[in-house]
């Protein structure tokens, strides 16, 4: 073991910086949460605030607008994980069995782009093309014969928008871990599944799509850690008086009440709810993982 | 093996060289102790106190910290020169000894406040003078970081910024406490005040009159949305664009007239500490809640259900609801004078014809008008409770108000700025006449332009440094707004009147119908630091207050639904939040 020691010791001592770095980035600003259960004054520091306990976990609950907050947020990340999850495998299944190399690579360039836009951007350019009076969104409704529909100030329409565009923003960047796994697979499966007269229907059912399973059930566990996240940029440059009732999420409502004002061990308090609530949802779909399916993430 | 052994342990030792610096620079941000404050310790002397004479021996330096967003100020110096090296600096060395060190320098406000902050609870030392506002000040006062200015006041100050301190003291109520002043407020001109601008050209393809009372507005309303003004033969044009986004009460496009021509109280849902209107029993109640909002919200919500007004103002901010004038869509749009430019000028990129001209705010049936009073002070500059030559501060400040009230046998104005700051920055002496801006036009050659593009500089980022804020004198610019009225040829004399000689007619014109349609602007009579229930409560009932008003607009709640709205704001903290209003007013009034 000394023997072992003496020789290897060089790279440990590699490792040491990365160690130190994450200490001092990663793991010492973790006490800071200790202000979720202080009443935190900047000038009085950590040492010299008052404790209030759970304090601040009870206002976000008894709140009025807390469940709705709540709620909102929860039923907006739910749609968004699952469509997220959903749409881009389906995505990169199709666009796996394209032949022509040039189309596929164009789609996949195109279809990731608006990732990289932002939603300051975005929320300007959704404003004008789903605008009730010549936005070109309701124009083609109106070609249909159906009624102008006000997307962005009518609370059920508000959060249908909210999903479809976070869904069209991300689902080729999502794709991308998908179609990967897909190139990764070995062509002699197929090929041998040819030879043996599969369709390509079968070929997808009973290559591809076991294949890529693993994949699809670490990004899918992973995702269940942001279940509390509806995407805040989004819904800040997107909602309004008229949509409060359904677009209000816990960030924009942390926002503005912790933020504009200051309150900081609020923010740090529901910034900690969120992260217990993801963390024990991670463990949750990490243990179902292993149970159903017998995968081991980590 | 070995070979590796040996590259590893030369590996590890270079890259653990290379992070010490960076973990280094985590513990020392404490000690950044100034390195030259020799003011400190040696007694500085001054000569010619009192006077614009006043030179410091040895130099004085001061530090401070500012927001300068680099992108957005293309003629605010010189190339080469930059924020902490230019002509104003070097100038305030030499003739004034005093040196100005920043201590900090962010692009943004909100890193600004982020700065402020971390300085607090690090306990590091501030800035000597600094700009500061909302809660990073109230937490400054808090912590007793900051210096009590009322004796500096007394003993150094100009005396004609007494006067306006005392004038305006009741913009003080953030930074007083215990009957102390603890900052300089920041003023803003006040002449921001609404007026109405209206298509004239779509007036007159109608035969219109320019409206004066609420029902002639309403007419102008009904025909500019149904009668096609713009005769273009389509059925595409509103009457009024308006943002509801943040409720009637807003920075462009507000509806402060309509509230005002209605009722005596105003209205503002985006803001917990405005407006907060005195009634006839020497109280403050919150004039959201006031039972004759309901005569807004019944006019409002007629017509938007007929159709007068956009549509999406639910929806959209001022700027945006703006770009409705600007495309030729509606006609009537409330605002500043300033309007006159942007966004209003862009009207006439779409159609040449455009011409949106300001009027006077229409009366209502009572026969009243009105407008509500911008908020006259935005942030203050406080000083470090250490620092010690406030004097030299206030040698620098008094030189400067001076030129901003340009009086004639003022002590404290300092003759080598008569013409302006700098010659070949903010003015251009040519053929033995005083030019500023439009040096082009004037004929000055090429050479001889403060900047190559031939633009005007714009000297507030150089001059402001340690005043936290440039200095304004409020409603000072009437009486040029008045001469320019009067003739619009007219020669500028002092310095004031070539900043309104600057604004383009239409912006002096909408400068003119505010001042001499000559209301008295309702005030928000609470400017004290938000109350805890405020903190607590404030964003609820805003969002609460903004909700329930455009539900009513919208007509998705009738009119009845404002009792409602009422109750529930004051069992949800309203009530309390009125009477700390009340306890505050009844100490500071």
């Amino acid at each position: 073991m000394a023997m072992y020691w003496r020789k290897t010791w060089p790279f440990h001592m590699l490792l040491l910086p990365a160690l130190i770095l994450c200490i001092v980035f990663q793991y010492i600003p973790l006490f800071g949460v200790v202000i979720a259960f202080q009443d935190y004054q900047p000038w009085l520091g950590i040492k010299g605030s008052t404790w209030v306990g759970l304090d601040h976990f009870r206002y976000l609950f008894t709140y009025p607008d807390g469940k709705q907050v709540i709620w909102n947020t929860l039923i907006i990340a739910a749609f968004k994980v699952i469509m997220n999850l959903f749409i881009p495998i389906v995505f990169a299944l199709l666009l796996n069995e394209v032949r022509k190399i040039f189309f596929k690579r164009v789609v996949q360039t195109l279809v990731y782009l608006p990732h990289f836009l932002s939603w300051v951007i975005l929320g300007g350019i959704m404003l004008d093309i789903l605008s009730t009076e010549g936005g070109i969104v309701n124009r083609v409704l109106h070609s249909f014969g159906i009624n102008s529909i006000f997307f962005l100030g009518n609370g059920p329409w508000f959060r249908f928008t909210v999903i479809l565009s976070d869904v069209w923003k991300e689902f080729g960047f999502s794709a991308i871990i998908f179609l990967a796994t897909l190139i990764g697979i070995n062509p002699a499966l197929y090929e041998a599944a040819e030879i043996d007269g599969a369709t390509r229907w079968q070929q997808v059912k009973s290559i591809s799509i076991p294949l890529i399973l693993p994949i699809v059930i670490v990004v899918a566990t992973l995702s269940l850690g942001r279940i509390l996240d509806a995407g805040f940029d989004q819904i800040l440059n997107l909602y309004n008086p008229l949509v409060y009732s359904h677009g209000d999420i816990i960030d924009t409502f942390v926002y503005r009440e912790g933020l504009n004002n200051g309150q900081f061990s609020f923010g740090t308090a529901v910034g900690l709810f969120k992260s217990l609530i993801g963390f024990i949802l991670i463990v949750i779909s990490y243990r179902l993982a292993y149970k159903l399916a017998n995968y081991r993430i980590f | 093996m070995g070979h590796y052994v040996k590259f590893a342990k030369l590996l590890a030792l270079s890259i653990a060289i290379g992070v010490l610096p960076t973990l280094a620079a985590c513990s020392s941000n404490n000690n950044q102790e100034p390195s030259g404050s020799p003011a400190s310790t040696a007694e500085s002397a001054s000569s010619g106190a009192g006077t614009w004479e006043q030179k410091f021996d040895p130099p004085v330096t001061i530090t401070t910290a500012i927001v300068d967003d680099g992108a957005s100020r293309g003629n605010a110096f010189k190339p080469g020169e930059s924020m902490e090296d230019n002509m104003n600096l070097r100038w305030m060395k030499e003739n004034m000894g005093i040196n100005v060190k920043f201590d900090f320098i962010v692009t943004k406000p909100e890193d600004y406040d982020t700065k402020l902050r971390l300085l607090l609870s690090s306990g590091a030392k501030l800035p000597d003078a600094f700009r500061a506002q909302g809660e990073p000040l109230q937490s400054l006062l808090a912590a007793n970081k900051l210096m009590s200015l009322d004796e500096a006041i007394e003993k150094y100050a100009h005396p004609g910024y007494k006067e306006l301190l005392k004038n305006y003291g009741y913009t003080l109520g953030e930074v007083k406490k215990d009957g102390k002043i603890y900052g300089l407020p920041s003023f803003f001109m006040g002449d921001e005040g609404t007026v109405m601008w209206i298509r004239k050209d779509w007036l007159d393809n109608l035969g219109l009159q320019p409206p004066k009372t609420l029902a002639e507005f309403e007419n102008v309303l009904k025909q500019f949305t149904e009668n096609d003004p713009d005769k273009n033969g389509k059925n595409d044009t509103i009457g009024l664009a308006v943002p509801l986004k943040e409720g009637p009460w807003t920075w462009m496009g507000q509806t402060d007239a309509i509230v005002a021509a209605l009722t005596t109280q105003m209205i503002n849902t985006s803001d917990i500490r405005s407006f907060w209107n005195k009634g006839e029993d020497g109280k403050l109640t919150y004039g959201a809640i006031n039972p004759d909002a309901k005569l807004y919200l019944q006019t409002m919500k007629d017509w938007m259900s007929k159709g007068y007004m956009d549509k999406e103002a639910g929806i959209k901010d001022p700027s945006k609801s703006s770009e409705l004038v600007a495309s030729g869509k509606a006609g009537i749009m409330f605002g500043p004078a300033w309007m006159g430019d942007w966004p209003l000028s862009d009207a006439t990129k779409n159609d040449p014809k455009a011409d949106f001209e300001p009027y006077p705010l229409p009366a209502g049936p009572d026969g009243l008008v009105g407008r509500a009073e911008k908020m006259l002070v935005s942030g203050f500059t406080v000083f470090n409770k250490d620092f010690k030559d406030i004097e030299v501060w206030f040698a620098y400040f008094n030189k400067m108000f001076a030129k901003q009230l340009e009086q004639e046998g003022d002590p404290f104005f300092d003759p080598r700025w008569k013409d302006g700051y700098y010659e070949g920055y903010d003015y251009v002496k040519y053929n033995g006449k005083l030019i500023k801006g439009d040096y082009e036009a004037a004929g000055v050659p090429a050479d001889q332009w403060p900047l190559k593009d031939g633009r005007s500089m714009d000297m507030r980022f150089m001059m402001t440094n340690i005043l936290g804020s440039s200095v304004t004198i409020p409603y000072s610019n009437e009486a040029p707004v008045k001469k320019f009225l009067a003739d619009p040829n007219a020669e500028p004399v002092s310095s004031k009147e070539f900043d309104v000689k600057q604004m383009k007619k239409k912006q002096i014109d909408g400068q003119g119908v505010r001042i001499n349609q000559g209301i008295t602007e309702g005030k928000n009579y609470f400017t004290g630091p938000m109350t805890p229930t405020m903190k607590s409560k404030g964003e609820l009932l805003k969002k609460l207050a903004t909700e329930s008003y455009l539900k009513i607009i919208y007509g998705d709640q009738p009119i009845e639904y404002f009792d409602e709205f009422v109750k529930e704001w004051l069992d949800n903290g309203g009530q309390k939040i009125t009477d700390e209003v009340n306890a505050w007013y009844a100490e500071n009034q």
